[in-house]
């Protein structure tokens, strides 16, 4: 049966999965990933992403559901008949082998001859720019270069999936930023499926076509990344994924796509809420700090009276530390164009900010 | 030198003294007897004197005669004749009658001394007689390492022992073929054990841990004790079989090869396992999880990268193991019959039995010697002895 190249590469289908039987590590997974795309798995440690990728490179068996890898079930697949291609966190190169030796691997296991390995190793080392270190053993390789290698090995005996375990953990963040964008260069490239695993949400945010957040062992959201920095899913990836305000409320009224929301000191505001949430449910209002408005432009629907807590110069921005909503913590990220206003400790401001930048969000799915 | 300087020569000071006197000394010492050939210039001095000033054709001159018979009958009377007559009669058998018959004999010898010993025993008027006394007198000589390659000097330059006279080069050789053998069943035994530990939840590892190091915390001399009564004859092993109709006769298990293999492999079985754990602990699981995303089924991640990776560990226990084998001496004799003796049996008899400290030093000289070229070679042409860079 040959697969249909317009369906889902990978489908994720009620998959579960428990080390000990009691406490699952990810419940009840349901995912799709298209032919081509790259998608990060992204969340805090022990929150299921790495535990999802083991399984897909078929290192870890689910406890529960089916994975379908290419139009066939991946169950009792082993990981070396998988044909899925894995850069691991440590790169894993064998140090006892060549760099060459290292790509020419997963080809001699595939039986490809000798003068075809040689070739498609000299296009990998080219691909990723150390054509010149064929020869070296991955230990007198920099942490850059072995991460390279461990990427062209990955990709060498053409995998239609390949999966990346935070891969540029270990690099510096100037290295980090420019493998970011040289992996993305070479998914352009190739046209190969991604799946990618971090924690460092800006990897993420640049990187994919879309992100799947988890925590606590489930997806809070899978969506493009403009979907999930602009319209978080719940309060867990409204404050996982960038700085946001949570003021915590509970509805007072809805009408259609915007609600009204009581906060715990009487006041109200006006949110966009995206989720099914009836009037007299707790809800977080979550607003970014850069949305926050400040004296004159703080006009229409939503707008308040704020004392100013504490105020840090940062250069291209300054911080307001507000006493605002039942908070003393409710921050605002200032921008000026035109020289700094002159503000200070203690005084008191109007605040305000339009309807459509803040959201009443629902708690996270658990 | 800075204080700081004295301090730290102050620190390791006992240290060095240690090392010195427990070590460099006792090597120097034995490396130096294996050569060293002062009985006779020490005993016989004048002899001694006129022998080096002789040419070595013919005859010496008579006043060497009479020196010889002088000294001999002074050292005999002061009882400090016994090294040098030992010394004598180890290169040719017989020459202690010799000496002695002369020594007795020297009040009634009228002169010219000369005619007369050769009138009591005609061996004196051979010149190969005063030529071998010329080599003794030192002051090295390599009749001890020679001998314990079944060569001897003679006038005529070395002299191979036939094979049926060889004595050391085949106790050599059985050395370290026992060696060798023990070594290759550590080894294989070492490496699944060695593996199982390093992949045990770390309760289970430790518990398993203890069953390797009980053994290795006993005294060796108790494990091989232990050997010599289950092997015996009438000892449990042959009991159960015998009980169980397995055979209708007792095996024949004690003062066998068999038995010095089995107690040695089991006295230095924790040798192996031990490095090797260690090297196998240090392999991330990662390696093989690479190994099969690139396709590799369980045999080839064997072969190709977790065997590779473990040469190391493979090494080094191996190496000990030999090492320690080489020089075992406990065990064999304990358990081993006459033909499974190895050079420490010998090296132990020359020291306490024959009281020949030459051949003992040449011994000993020649099995490190040996050993260390065994090493050598191994580190060489062995993959993974050399930091675990293998080539592929």
């Amino acid at each position: 049966m040959s697969p249909n190249m317009s369906d889902p590469i990978i489908v994720f289908d009620k998959v579960t999965k428990s080390y000990d039987g009691t406490t699952q590590v990810v419940k009840s997974l349901d995912f799709a990933v298209e032919r081509g795309e790259f998608v990060t798995l992204l969340g805090p440690s022990g929150s299921g992403k790495t535990t999802t990728l083991m399984m897909l490179a078929g290192f870890e068996d689910p406890s529960g559901g089916t994975i379908t890898f290419d139009g066939r079930p991946l169950n009792n697949v082993p990981a070396h008949r998988r044909g899925i291609g894995v850069v691991f966190q440590n790169y894993a190169l064998f140090p006892h082998m060549s760099v060459a030796a290292n790509l020419s691997f997963p080809m001699e296991m595939q039986g490809v001859g000798r003068a075809e390995r040689e070739e498609r190793v000299r296009g990998a080392l080219d691909m990723v720019k150390l054509g010149h270190l064929a020869d070296r053993r991955p230990t007198q390789l920099s942490g850059g270069q072995q991460q390279r290698v461990a990427l062209a090995r990955a990709l060498v005996f053409r995998p239609k999936l390949v999966l990346m375990d935070e891969p540029l953990g270990a690099l510096d963040k100037q290295l980090r930023e420019h493998m970011q964008l040289e992996i993305k260069h070479i998914h352009e490239q190739l046209g190969v499926t991604v799946v990618y695993v971090t924690h460092d949400q800006g990897e993420a945010l640049t990187m994919s076509n879309r992100v799947a957040v988890f925590h606590h062992g489930r997806i809070q959201q899978l969506a493009p990344p403009t979907e999930i920095y602009e319209k978080p899913a719940n309060a867990f990836v409204a404050s996982f994924i960038g700085e946001n305000n949570k003021l915590d409320g509970t509805i007072a009224a809805r009408d259609g796509a915007q609600c009204r929301l009581r906060l715990s000191d009487g006041s109200e505001v006006r949110a966009m809420t995206g989720t099914d949430l009836p009037v007299g449910a707790p809800a977080v209002l979550a607003l970014r700090p850069e949305k926050v408005l400040i004296g004159p432009a703080a006009a229409g629907e939503n707008r308040f009276d704020a004392v100013i807590e504490e105020l840090v110069y940062y250069g291209d921005h300054t911080r307001l530390r507000l006493r605002l909503g039942g908070s003393d913590s409710f921050t605002a990220r200032l921008t000026f164009r035109d020289g700094l206003p002159a503000l200070q400790r203690g005084e008191r401001i109007p605040v305000g900010w339009a309807t459509a930048n803040c959201l009443a969000l629902g708690p996270e799915e658990s | 030198m800075s204080r700081r300087n004295l301090l730290a020569a102050a620190l390791i000071a006992p240290l060095l003294l240690l090392v010195t006197l427990s070590f460099l000394v006792p090597l120097g010492a034995t490396l130096y007897r294996a050569v060293d050939d002062s009985e006779f210039s020490t005993t016989l001095p004048r002899t001694t004197a006129l022998l080096r000033a002789w040419d070595g054709k013919d005859l010496p001159p008579d006043a060497a005669f009479a020196a010889i018979v002088e000294e001999l009958r002074t050292a005999q009377q002061n009882q400090e004749a016994g090294a040098v007559l030992s010394r004598l009669n180890f290169e040719e058998t017989g020459l202690r009658s010799l000496l002695l018959q002369a020594a007795r004999a020297s009040a009634r010898l009228a002169p010219p001394v000369k005619d007369s010993l050769i009138a009591l025993n005609p061996r004196w008027g051979e010149p190969e007689l005063w030529r071998l006394f010329k080599r003794a007198t030192g002051p090295w000589t390599s009749l001890y390492l020679l001998r314990s390659l079944d060569m001897r000097p003679t006038d005529k330059g070395i002299v191979h022992a036939g094979a049926e006279d060889a004595v050391f080069l085949p106790l050599f050789w059985r050395t370290f073929e026992i060696s060798l053998i023990v070594t290759v069943i550590c080894a294989l035994l070492a490496y699944p054990v060695a593996y199982t530990l390093s992949i045990l939840p770390q309760g289970w590892a430790n518990a398993g841990m203890m069953l390797v190091l009980i053994p290795f915390w006993t005294s060796i001399l108790v494990r091989t004790t232990a050997w010599f009564i289950i092997l015996q004859r009438e000892g449990p092993i042959n009991a159960l079989l015998l009980a169980f109709d397995i055979v209708n006769q007792p095996l024949t298990m004690i003062f066998t090869r068999f038995a010095v293999y089995l107690a040695m492999v089991h006295v230095l079985l924790p040798f192996a396992i031990l490095p090797l754990y260690g090297v196998m602990k240090g392999i991330k699981p990662d390696y093989m999880r690479a190994a099969a995303s690139l396709g590799a089924p369980g045999w080839r991640r064997f072969l190709r990268i977790y065997l590779p990776l473990t040469m190391p560990g493979v090494a080094a226990g191996s190496l000990m193991v030999f090492m320690l084998s080489v020089g075992f001496y406990i065990t064999p004799a304990l358990v081993g019959g006459s033909g499974d003796q190895m050079v420490s049996y010998f090296i132990a008899f020359f020291t306490n039995t024959s009281v020949n400290w030459g051949m003992a030093a040449a011994l000993a000289t020649l099995l490190m010697a040996m050993t260390a070229l065994l090493v050598i070679v191994a580190r060489l042409i062995v993959p993974g002895f050399r930091s675990g860079n293998v080539k592929v």
